[in-house]
């Protein structure tokens, strides 16, 4: 061999090593559980919405649209979701408290002068997390939103960055929950939050399992142990789990269940109100074009591949007759 | 009848001459084929794998993105395509064949199409699987601006093609005709346009420049479409105290779409006009 082969071989070696490494790390860091999110984009399609059903089962006077945003009170409304990444990361208590709950409990604008108030009273950064010691780890995503519509989508998202968050291990929740709800009682205490009229409610299992399924909670692969983990952790008394099925029974006018499935990629896939009766109020389910490219590349390849014998074919018979 | 086969046998050396240019070319096209194939999947495909590499927000972005390099890839295609139609043929000395099978401009004119549908199915293969990984990450329907940029695209290389044709039609060797022309679109329209934005700053539009009309093939992907087109950005000195003084730097984004499609065809007629002139005069 050459001196320039071997300089060639160590080169690509090298680049395949980086580039795998690049890939790997982030991916394999953790446990029992495993990232299952994958870039593309789902469209979310409401199926089925019986207003009357409704209005006389989950709440006389609200509709789906206080649950997602837009149009999602009407039936054959899309909504669009497009996952664009991921990274590992290690959240404080105060990032769990800033990012996951501040989030699930207050509007945008009201976050900012919210923490402003409470550094003006010694709770900032440094003070959470010197009492509450605890840390864990997470894969937190990031999807543009597309919010319902009835009509076709706008050339920009709704949101251009909404957070997936997916904990290593569904054990934390417990302690997550715990440490905020500590945390409520001794900042609903401060007489500047009293004043300034915000109040952090004491949240329960089944409450904040249902506030979270609808800011960013995504499923760690496999599916079913996790939520199974989750729910156990948790102790939720009106959740139930089979495989990748999370049932939420709850009570509105009368008592009706949520059937929430995750998906392949551990985000919801199909979304499904039922009354008691078992019949279907409202229903989501998400598409993709998966099979359309893949449908697409099969048929591009066997193209490429059945030319190139035609004309190699062709070619040696030429070849044959001179 | 008559008077269509006539026009048939006359259209028929410039077909036979077109498929033997591509016959000849073939080992260049595979070259560019391949390096397309690779920078769109290394930009469109790869990238994406690494998890915390974000995902454009949109498709329109995400195709934007991926045509960072379709400038380069044209240029250098119809540089090298392009430079040895005219000047190969007195490097050659074709003009002295006592008997010529072909006449000169049929001949000329299949050769310049044959390398045309070469570069063109290069870009071609590149938008393709663009758009190709643009629908597996965003789904359809494929943003249509997407082909206003692929119909851009060719038409700034056939504008690409008649400069280095041009070019092509007074040079000497096929070589001094790659290297100039490239010297020229590669480093010497991005001066150009540099020192007339940092004298002139918004004041005059570098639109003379094939480098920067060829920035529209991006720039039509933007949404909204660029208003203000020029843009500029200051910064301070990073002296102690602020000293330093105080500087601003300006850059023309992309030209108008009307201005931009209007000057690669005037582009186009021009230096082809100047082609087919200096062609007559200098005999081969």
């Amino acid at each position: 061999m050459t001196k320039n082969t071997n300089i060639s071989i160590i080169g690509v070696s090298l680049f395949c090593i980086i580039f795998l490494g690049m890939i790997s790390t982030i991916t394999v860091a953790n446990g029992n559980y495993d990232v299952a999110l994958t870039k593309g984009t789902e469209v979310f399609t409401v199926v089925t919405y019986d207003e009357s059903a409704w209005k006389n089962t989950v709440n006389s006077t609200t509709s789906p649209s206080n649950w997602f945003e837009g149009d999602a009170n009407k039936t054959g409304a899309r909504s669009k979701n497009t996952i664009k990444g991921w990274n590992y990361v290690v959240w404080e208590t105060y990032d769990v408290f800033v990012s996951l709950f501040l989030p699930i409990l207050f509007e945008q604008e009201e976050i900012f002068p919210l923490l402003g108030i409470l550094n003006s009273q010694g709770y900032n950064e440094t003070t959470i997390n010197t009492n509450y010691t605890n840390s864990y780890n997470l894969w937190v995503g990031l999807r543009s939103v597309w919010n319902f519509t009835i009509g076709s989508f706008k050339e920009d998202p709704t949101i251009a960055n909404d957070p997936l968050i997916i904990f290593q291990n569904p054990m934390d929740f417990d302690e997550i929950l715990l440490n905020y709800n500590n945390l409520s009682s001794a900042l609903n205490s401060l007489p500047a939050i009293q004043f300034s009229g915000y109040n952090f409610p004491i949240l329960e299992s089944d409450d904040f399992l249902w506030l979270f399924i609808f800011n960013g909670l995504t499923l760690a692969t496999p599916f079913s142990s996790y939520l199974e983990e989750l729910i156990i952790t948790l102790d939720c008394k009106n959740a139930t789990v089979y495989k990748n099925i999370l049932t939420i029974a709850r009570t509105g006018e009368t008592n009706y269940t949520v059937q929430i499935v995750y998906g392949s990629e551990g985000t919801i896939a199909s979304f499904v109100v039922k009354d008691n009766g078992n019949n279907i109020i409202y229903q989501i389910v998400a598409t993709n074009s998966d099979w359309l490219f893949f449908t697409i590349v099969i048929v591009l390849v066997t193209s490429i591949i059945g030319l190139s014998v035609f004309l190699i074919f062709r070619k040696r018979k030429k070849s044959k007759f001179r | 009848m008559e008077n269509s086969k006539e026009n048939f046998i006359g259209i028929k050396p410039i077909f036979y001459t077109l498929v033997f240019e591509m016959k000849s070319q073939r080992k260049k096209f595979y070259f560019f084929s391949i390096v397309a194939i690779v920078v769109a999947l290394l930009l469109g495909y790869f990238l994406q794998l690494i998890p915390n590499y974000l995902l454009s927000n949109t498709q329109a972005e995400f195709f934007k993105n991926g045509l960072q390099f379709i400038s380069f890839i044209t240029l250098f295609a119809a540089c090298l395509f392009f430079s040895g139609i005219i000047c190969s043929e007195y490097d050659k000395k074709t003009g002295f064949i006592v008997f010529p099978k072909i006449n000169k401009y049929k001949l000329i004119l299949g050769k310049y199409l044959g390398n045309l549908v070469l570069v063109v199915t290069i870009i071609t293969i590149y938008y393709f699987i663009l758009g190709l990984l643009g629908f597996f990450y965003y789904g359809g329907p494929i943003n249509i601006r997407f082909f206003y940029s692929y119909g851009i695209a060719i038409l700034y290389v056939i504008a690409l093609s008649s400069f280095v044709t041009f070019f092509s039609s007074f040079m000497r060797s096929v070589n001094l005709t790659i290297i100039s022309t490239l010297i020229i679109l590669l480093i010497g329209f991005r001066i150009a346009d540099q020192i007339v934005t940092l004298i002139f700053a918004e004041n005059f539009e570098p639109l003379y420049s094939l480098a920067y009309l060829g920035s529209l093939i991006t720039g039509i992907l933007e949404y909204p479409f660029p208003d203000p087109r020029f843009s500029e950005f200051s910064f301070s000195g990073m002296g102690p105290g602020g000293m330093g003084g105080d500087f601003t730097l300006g850059q023309w984004l992309t030209p108008s779409i009307e201005m931009g499609i209007t000057l690669l065809l005037v582009f186009i007629v021009v230096y082809f006009v100047l082609a087919a002139f200096l062609f007559k005069r200098r005999q081969l």
